[in-house]
């Protein structure tokens, strides 16, 4: 991480000195990093990855201007990635889909501040109402049944899916708003 | 098209950014929006009649000094969520101050006054022209800094927007302040405020329109 972050931080301020070599060999490094990135959290076709990667290509490309040299490289590029992963989420809807184990993986701002991420999804759930919040957390982090959650909780199996279904939903409106509150 | 491909055609393309990239172009969509206000201004209200006697009055001076402290704090805040991995931080504290200082000053003013004239303190003359005009004069200053959006990377269109929507109804209200008679802080406070504040709710709709991306 660091090592990258110190090479691809070099790449990008000769870029932004004009070295249109440094800038096409970070557009390089970046495609590989992002292909990655979006694999990790998104189980969709090969093609529409390569869609997202290239539409945040760009994105670095046309407003690299609101990078500040001061601050982390990756730290800024992943939060376009993000943004664009996100925003395929909402426009795209059905053709992109998170696998439920990699939901926390939203938050994460790429092996940056993972813990940080772990304190906000904790923050984040317990802004939920009790029934989603322990729904979610003994189907998807404790890994019980639907019948099972159900009998703990007492909530009828059919309410153990919806407050698991409106929950997730909540949790995901949240990231989109709160996505950039760390700082 | 092939990624490689793509990535060869921007990098066809790659101009020198200066260090400051984010302030100029703000500044340049702000001295454009502002002057036309100006320009408009003079045509339709011109300079207040007694500006030069005006001009060595407290009043007259408070006026920009709180435009002008809400200008540069929004200034500030608009170049943070012009970045996709800076927050908004403790920059609204130096947005809600100068409200704040007007308030208290207002306040001050209506408890001095004798209450039958506290109305006219906080109506002037001019209320139902003064939010109008900052809300009108702020549109070419707004339409810069959607410009000037489009090379920045704002995470959240929707604050991003009002920020802006503020930062323009700020910079229209200094200009407005010249052709301005009024020279209460209660009068400020309300409508100058008010002028703003539709200007941020507006910003938060053309936020969420114009600045995804």
């Amino acid at each position: 991480m660091t090592a990258s972050e110190t090479r691809l931080k070099a790449l990008m301020i000769e870029g932004l000195e004009g070295d249109a070599a440094a800038h096409s060999r970070l557009l390089g490094e970046l495609a590989r990093m992002l292909r990655g990135f979006y694999a990790r959290r998104i189980s969709g076709q090969a093609a529409d990855i390569e869609d997202l990667v290239q539409e945040t290509l760009i994105a670095v490309h046309t407003r690299r201007e609101s990078y500040d040299r001061e601050r982390p490289f990756t730290a800024w590029a992943f939060s376009i990635a993000r943004y664009k992963m996100i925003d395929a989420f909402r426009s795209r809807g059905a053709r992109v889909t998170v696998p439920i184990e990699e939901v926390d993986d939203l938050f994460a701002d790429d092996a940056h501040d993972g813990i940080a991420a772990g304190i906000a999804i904790e923050r984040l759930m317990a802004e939920l109402p009790a029934n989603q919040r322990l729904s979610i957390q003994h189907t998807k982090v404790d890994g019980l049944s639907v019948e099972e959650t159900a009998k703990r909780t007492g909530l009828s199996p059919s309410n153990v899916k919806i407050s698991v279904h409106r929950g997730l939903k909540a949790l995901m409106t949240r990231v989109r708003k709160g996505d950039t509150d760390a700082n | 098209m092939q990624t490689d491909q793509l990535i060869d055609q921007l990098s066809s393309d790659v101009p020198r950014v200066s260090r400051h990239a984010i302030s100029a172009r703000l500044g340049i969509a702000l001295a454009i929006g502002g002057g036309a206000a100006f320009a408009i201004l003079l045509a339709a209200f011109g300079l207040r009649p007694d500006f030069v006697e005006a001009s060595a009055t407290a009043p007259f001076w408070m006026k920009w000094a709180f435009t002008l402290s809400v200008a540069w704090a929004s200034f500030l805040i608009v170049g943070r969520l012009g970045q996709p991995d800076v927050g908004i931080g403790w920059g609204w504290l130096g947005l809600v101050a100068p409200f704040a200082v007007v308030l208290m000053m207002a306040i001050g003013e209506l408890m001095l006054a004798a209450p039958e004239q506290r109305g006219a303190l906080v109506l002037g003359r001019t209320a139902s022209i003064c939010p109008v005009a900052i809300v009108g004069l702020a549109v070419p200053a707004f339409v810069g800094l959607l410009w000037a959006f489009r090379r920045l990377a704002p995470t959240r269109p929707g604050l991003a927007g009002a920020v802006a929507g503020v930062l323009a109804a700020s910079i229209s209200a200094s200009v407005y302040a010249f052709a301005c008679p009024e020279q209460t802080a209660s009068f400020m406070i309300v409508w100058y405020s008010l002028g703003m504040s539709v200007c941020g709710a507006a910003g938060v709709l053309a936020g969420r329109w114009w600045l995804r991306w």
